[in-house]
């Protein structure tokens, strides 16, 4: 199916190097705006972030773009330029903000789920509290920044002006976590590791996400048969959560006959929320993303390299960056 | 339906019919009713959204389905209609409603739609320029299209729970407290919803935007998959250290669940961090001399800062740590984020109208036209007079949608 470009005709400056806002780039670029960064890029990380978060754009060595600022639609960018034309959507993303009295500390993804109270929530009750892992945060801050984007625009389509979009890690974080707040404020404080549900259970090749709901015990038991979890320990959902390192344990018995994919299949026939834990390496395989469409070779790296696709549709289509020509000069077009 | 008109708001204009549901749904067209677009939140009176009644966090849901803190948290902003889909009259009203739209938003299991009789085709045929944002587990299409997740679920099938957690073997999930991936997708969602509006703009044709959590999750891992792909292997299996930084990670401090989370990532910053946390013996010994050293010492480090933490206050000791150019933020707690200085200074927190909980703030921050919170979310059937009766064709079938015992008031 011919791809689509929803944001055909748009033209985007990336100016500074940040993980966030070449997100942010990216997404502009996946859906057909016109990319272009510049100077050195992205040196705290290793070749294969920066290939995946800058594909499809247009990359300059020059520290800032051949034509004048006023020539984009969007800068992204870690500061607002002075002098820019009225029409530009400048989008900024910081660590902390650009105000405020911690605005200046050094951060980063990491700090970021420390400080907003996301990593107090996540890991194990007698261990340390626990990052999400890869880049979570910068990604997040860089699709908050798109969403941003977007909502400029369509004020842009109407008057014809732009204007500043921010965000910051510390806020992205904290808009994930919002729960937390929430439930604290009613009365009911959220701890590290207090909830049930999710076991991770071992099957014959590799580990699997156990996770169901109270009402899926009955299917359960249809997969698994009675024999083993017709357990007065296991006899309703609070016992099974008072006695879930048990549970796990029998779970894990009963799984380890079959793959990963077989017990997929028999817990979602019955209606089970549950799934393998997938590695990388894993989902290159799979069956599903393949028929979507979703792993897509890499423009710039060859059809050996593989990258996930945007992860959308539009009437059936993926998306796509703008065909790329590439020049003798110091950009690609 | 009145509003204040302090500033303009830019998605002003931009009608949307929120058949979202729990989170991810009705969060993501939160995010435009936040930003102006009048959202309208259909719920069925035979079903309502679960989060109105949400029992998995709160201990115990709460019989008022105007009451539930989850529910509040992710619908304010939008109107509120109550129509049963399951009947004719109900799905007429909801049709000539769609007839006046320019998005439809909906988070159901796939198929759930067309068995109501409001596919993406029902929908063309009523307004031929309608955009359908469809937000799935894994896609509207693929054999495991109709397989049913909930976040944790798809941390696991999209490869997160691979890349998180305490080491090798360990892998962990964010959990119910979290639900990572439907925040995520509440991020995504309405800037897709946006670019569709775009691409309807231009070809004057509907689109349906297929969007799948599953795919949001891994696509938030591409690099992995590209080094997957290279025949490399993953870069980290304990989410809590650093590649290339040490020490690197969360440290206990005083008191009973405190930590900080500090990173180390040159020379200067360890002869500062030795120096506030009185390590003036470890900052000379030459295991930990150099980066690429104390990266190869990993466990010892963390023992030695850790001793050095333990006593100290985790704010203060960030504090004094910032001021010498290291990386470094106390853990805080929910709670403690209601009072963090800095998210304060930015505006972060936000209230609704008459109510004195503080929600969290917009996606983002727009300079000229930023985000405004106009009203609380709406109890349920609470705009039926004022949204249905706008109807074009106002037909007497239609009238029985509006009585109180089908829309519960």
């Amino acid at each position: 199916m011919t791809p689509v470009r929803p944001l055909a005709g748009l033209v985007v400056a990336e100016l500074d190097s940040s993980l966030a806002l070449a997100f942010c780039g990216k997404y502009l670029a996946g859906l057909g705006a016109d990319v272009t960064v510049c100077g050195p890029r992205l040196t705290e990380y290793d070749e294969v972030v920066r290939d995946y978060v800058d594909d499809g754009k247009h990359l300059s060595t020059e520290p800032r773009p051949a034509r004048t600022l006023g020539d984009y639609d969007v800068v992204l960018t870690s500061d607002v330029p002075s002098g820019l034309p009225d029409h530009v959507v400048t989008v900024v993303v910081t660590d902390q903000g650009r105000t405020g009295p911690h605005s200046a500390w050094a951060g980063g993804d990491f700090l970021a789920q420390a400080r907003s109270g996301l990593m107090s929530l996540v890991g194990v009750a007698d261990r340390a509290p626990l990052a999400i892992g890869g880049h979570q945060i910068a990604y997040s801050a860089g699709l908050a920044a798109f969403t941003g984007t977007m909502v400029a625009l369509h004020q842009r389509d109407k008057d014809g002006r732009g204007q500043v979009v921010e965000t910051s890690l510390l806020e992205v974080a904290a808009y994930i976590e919002w729960k937390g707040r929430m439930y604290h404020q009613a009365g009911n404080v959220l701890t590290r590791g207090d909830r049930s549900g999710p076991i991770v259970t071992e099957c014959s090749d590799g580990p699997f996400g156990f996770y169901y709901r109270p009402t899926d015990w009955p299917a359960i038991l249809q997969v698994f048969g009675r024999e083993r979890l017709d357990d007065p320990r296991f006899a309703d959902h609070r016992q099974r959560v008072c006695h879930t390192r048990e549970l796990a344990e029998v779970i894990s018995e009963l799984s380890a006959g079959l793959s990963r994919d077989e017990l997929y299949h028999r817990l979602q026939a019955v209606g089970v929320p549950a799934g393998p834990i997938y590695t990388p390496t894993d989902l290159l395989r799979s069956e599903q993303y393949r028929e979507r469409g979703f792993l897509v070779p890499m423009d710039a790296a060859g059809p050996e390299t593989i990258q996930p696709a945007l992860p959308v549709t539009f009437n059936g289509a993926r998306s796509a960056a703008p065909q790329r020509v590439v020049t003798t000069g110091g950009e690609h077009r | 339906m009145s509003e204040d008109h302090d500033h303009p708001l830019p998605l002003a204009g931009l009608r949307v019919l929120d058949l979202g549901i729990i989170t991810a749904g009705a969060a993501s067209s939160q995010v435009l009713a936040d930003f102006g677009a009048e959202v309208i939140k259909v719920e069925s009176t035979t079903y309502t959204d679960p989060f109105r009644n949400w029992s998995q966090i709160a201990d115990g849901g709460s019989p008022d389905p105007n009451a539930s803190p989850a529910f509040n948290a992710v619908n304010r902003g939008k109107l509120g209609v109550a129509i049963d889909l399951k009947t004719d009259e109900g799905r007429t009203a909801f049709l000539q409603l769609v007839a006046e739209a320019d998005l439809v938003v909906e988070n159901f299991r796939r198929g759930v739609l067309e068995r109501l009789g409001v596919g993406f085709e029902q929908l063309k045929a009523a307004n031929p320029r309608i955009v359908l944002l469809s937000l799935s587990s894994q896609g509207s299409t693929g054999p495991e299209r109709e397989f049913i997740s909930f976040g944790s679920t798809l941390e696991a099938i999209g490869g997160l729970m691979s890349v998180t957690g305490y080491g090798p073997g360990d892998p962990m999930w964010t959990g119910n407290n979290v639900n990572y991936p439907d925040q995520l997708v509440s991020i995504i969602a309405p800037g897709l919803a946006l670019a569709a509006l775009r691409l309807r703009d231009h070809t004057n044709e509907a689109v349906h935007v297929d969007h799948s959590q599953r795919e949001a999750v891994t696509s938030l891992l591409g690099h992995e998959i590209v080094r997957a792909s290279r025949g490399d292997r993953s870069s980290a299996s304990d989410s809590n250290t650093h590649p290339r930084h040490a020490p690197h990670g969360v440290y206990r401090t005083d008191g009973g669940d405190d930590w900080i989370a500090l990173s180390v990532r040159s020379d200067d910053e360890w002869a500062g961090l030795c120096e506030v946390l009185g390590l003036d013996a470890v900052a000379r010994d030459p295991r930990f001399m150099t980066t690429d050293a104390r990266c190869g010492h990993r466990a010892e480090l963390d023992e030695i800062v850790g001793a050095a933490c333990a006593s100290r206050e985790k704010s203060a000791l960030a504090h004094q740590l910032q001021a010498v150019g290291v990386a470094a933020a106390p853990v805080q707690r929910p709670e403690e984020v209601l009072d963090d200085p800095q998210l304060a200074a930015l505006g972060f927190h936000q209230t609704v109208p008459g109510d004195a909980t503080i929600q969290r703030g917009f996606v983002a921050r727009l300079s000229r036209t930023p985000g405004r919170v106009r009203r609380r979310a709406p109890r349920l059937g609470e705009h039926n007079d004022a949204v249905l009766g706008r109807l074009p064709v106002f037909e007497p079938a239609i009238e029985s949608v509006r009585s109180p015992d089908q829309v519960g008031q």
